[in-house]
């Protein structure tokens, strides 16, 4: 079934994979899932250096209409992060904005992060957080209800507290989840379907740090139906992205 | 034929289930002190592992009970042999630990006799190190026997002196969960040592695997789920769609466990 993953990285890791060309690695996974959109934040970016992480990604990307981008931004840089997401949300391939609170030592409700997140909103209908445990969750719901305009994925949906993330996403109609993690947890996506109804879920794989064969297979042993397959593969990711191609 | 080396059972309270058990990479993730992820439920009883190997046509799920690791090894390894013994597709893994001191010994002995095959510790969650005499006594009780022993990958360095401590003894040592964060580790080790392998469920990229084959071979991985804690497939398609040839395939999804641990006898 085709894919959109909207939660993906282009570059290198310090773990063993390869060192391959990182756009050519996406393209192969690509291929190889049937993933026809993904949404990919720069790993240079998110370790080292912002602006020459999102413009590696940005010229990557450039002949490859599959790599869509996120533009990475950092609280604590807040007048750069506002020129990063003026430079590359002109651009049609940056579709939204990342956060990763514990790569830029930044708590969610600290008041730089809430500084922040104003200036996405005011740019951006979609972020994609990084979120590890309820409390984030928690307050992303509140960051949700003060920026309904904005459309935020709760990255990896708290680990473990995915049950909390997912009632997040109940009570927030902008709040989406995505699942990819280290941690495939048998029944978590059971769960937070009942939560919150597929309608709340898009698939993300956290490629190419792990493998998306490896969230895949959450998904299939969650037993989806045909419908909500096609939801959470495509049919919501569409929606956020307001891509007009139908799932084929 | 397919043999999953990680899986369990029981009735465990949930909240003596550290998610860093399996998952040692959220130590990575997760800022020390902040709030602790909450184990969200499991199904973990037998007759639920039973549905999942059946459902994925698993041959030989070497299995172990919770109350062993978390309560009594005793009672525990009671409890799994009871279950294998209606149960021909389930092959008994022992636990112990050596912070009781009175009766380890005698489990090992006891456990052998009744044919388990292999010996599973938890230092992490029961509060021991890996060097400590106490555990290396019962190793080397555990290799007169012949039998393996399985215990987690941990953190970076750990792979290395489990090696350096328990491959002199002769019989298949076996990490488990090494994740995208230790996989470089698992397989210098792993080819460094011919009687040390490791188990798949969290490595987590196929290239990882496909690396492993290479630098160390493919005969030293053996294909684990941990189940009923994990979904089946997610550790199952890791492999599914590595590059490696067919009878690497066979050999990592079940072939390995067969030679290494001598099932032949559970076939």
């Amino acid at each position: 079934m085709r894919k959109i993953d909207m939660h993906a990285h282009h570059g290198v890791w310090s773990y063993s994979i390869p060192l391959a060309d990182p756009t050519e690695r996406l393209l192969r996974l690509c291929e190889r899932e049937e993933i026809a959109y993904m949404v990919c934040s720069s790993a240079l970016a998110l370790l080292y250096d912002m602006q020459a992480g999102n413009a590696e990604m940005a010229e990557a990307f450039a002949d490859h209409q599959q790599l869509l981008g996120y533009v990475y931004v950092n609280p604590n840089f807040l007048p750069e992060s506002v020129a990063e997401m003026e430079r590359y949300l002109a651009l049609d391939y940056f579709v939204g904005v990342k956060i990763h609170p514990r790569l830029s030592a930044t708590a969610e409700n600290a008041p730089q992060m809430a500084e922040l997140m104003g200036e996405v909103a005011a740019r951006s209908s979609l972020l994609l957080m990084h979120t590890v445990d309820q409390n984030a969750s928690r307050q992303m719901g509140r960051y949700a209800e003060q920026y309904p305009e904005l459309n935020i994925i709760l990255g990896h949906s708290g680990h473990t507290d995915s049950n909390a993330a997912a009632a997040v996403a109940r009570e927030h109609p902008n709040i989406y989840l995505d699942f990819c993690c280290e941690w495939p947890g048998a029944g978590k996506i059971e769960r937070a379907l009942e939560i919150c109804g597929p309608e709340k879920i898009v698939f993300g794989s956290d490629s190419d740090l792990l493998e998306p064969g490896f969230t895949r297979g959450m998904f299939e042993g969650a037993h989806l139906s045909a419908e909500h397959e096609r939801m959470v593969f495509w049919d919501n990711a569409a929606r956020l992205l307001r891509l007009e191609k139908p799932a084929a | 034929m397919l043999v999953d080396i990680n899986t369990c059972f029981g009735t465990s309270p949930k909240k003596r289930v550290r998610y860093a058990d399996t998952v040692t990479a959220a130590r990575m993730f997760d800022e020390p002190g902040q709030v602790v992820p909450t184990m969200q439920e499991v199904d973990w009883s037998l007759d639920n592992l039973l549905r999942v190997i059946d459902e994925h046509q698993v041959d030989l799920a070497l299995t172990y009970s919770l109350r062993g690791k978390l309560y009594d090894f005793v009672t525990g390894n009671h409890e799994t042999w009871e279950a294998v013994q209606t149960h021909p597709q389930l092959v008994p893994v022992a636990t112990l630990d050596p912070c009781r001191h009175f009766g380890c010994l005698e489990e090992v002995e006891h456990c052998a006799d009744r044919g388990f095959r292999v010996f599973r510790f938890f230092p992490d969650e029961q509060g021991w190190a890996i060097d400590s005499l106490p555990f290396l006594r019962i190793c080397e009780a555990v290799a007169e026997y012949g039998l393996a022993i399985m215990l987690p990958a941990g953190g970076w360095g750990q792979q290395s002196r489990i090696a350096e401590l328990l491959c002199p003894l002769g019989v298949p040592v076996i990490t488990l969960a090494a994740t995208f964060t230790v996989v470089a580790e698992s397989l210098a080790v792993a080819a460094a040592y011919d009687n040390f392998f490791c188990e798949t469920s969290a490595i987590h990229t196929v290239e990882s695997i496909e690396g492993f084959a290479q630098a160390a071979g493919a005969d030293k991985l053996m294909f684990g789920s941990n189940s009923p804690e994990s979904y089946f497939k997610s550790a199952y398609n890791l492999v599914e769609v590595a590059r490696v040839s067919d009878q690497e395939k066979h050999d990592i999804f079940g072939g390995n466990a067969l030679r290494c641990l001598q099932l032949g006898g559970h076939q």
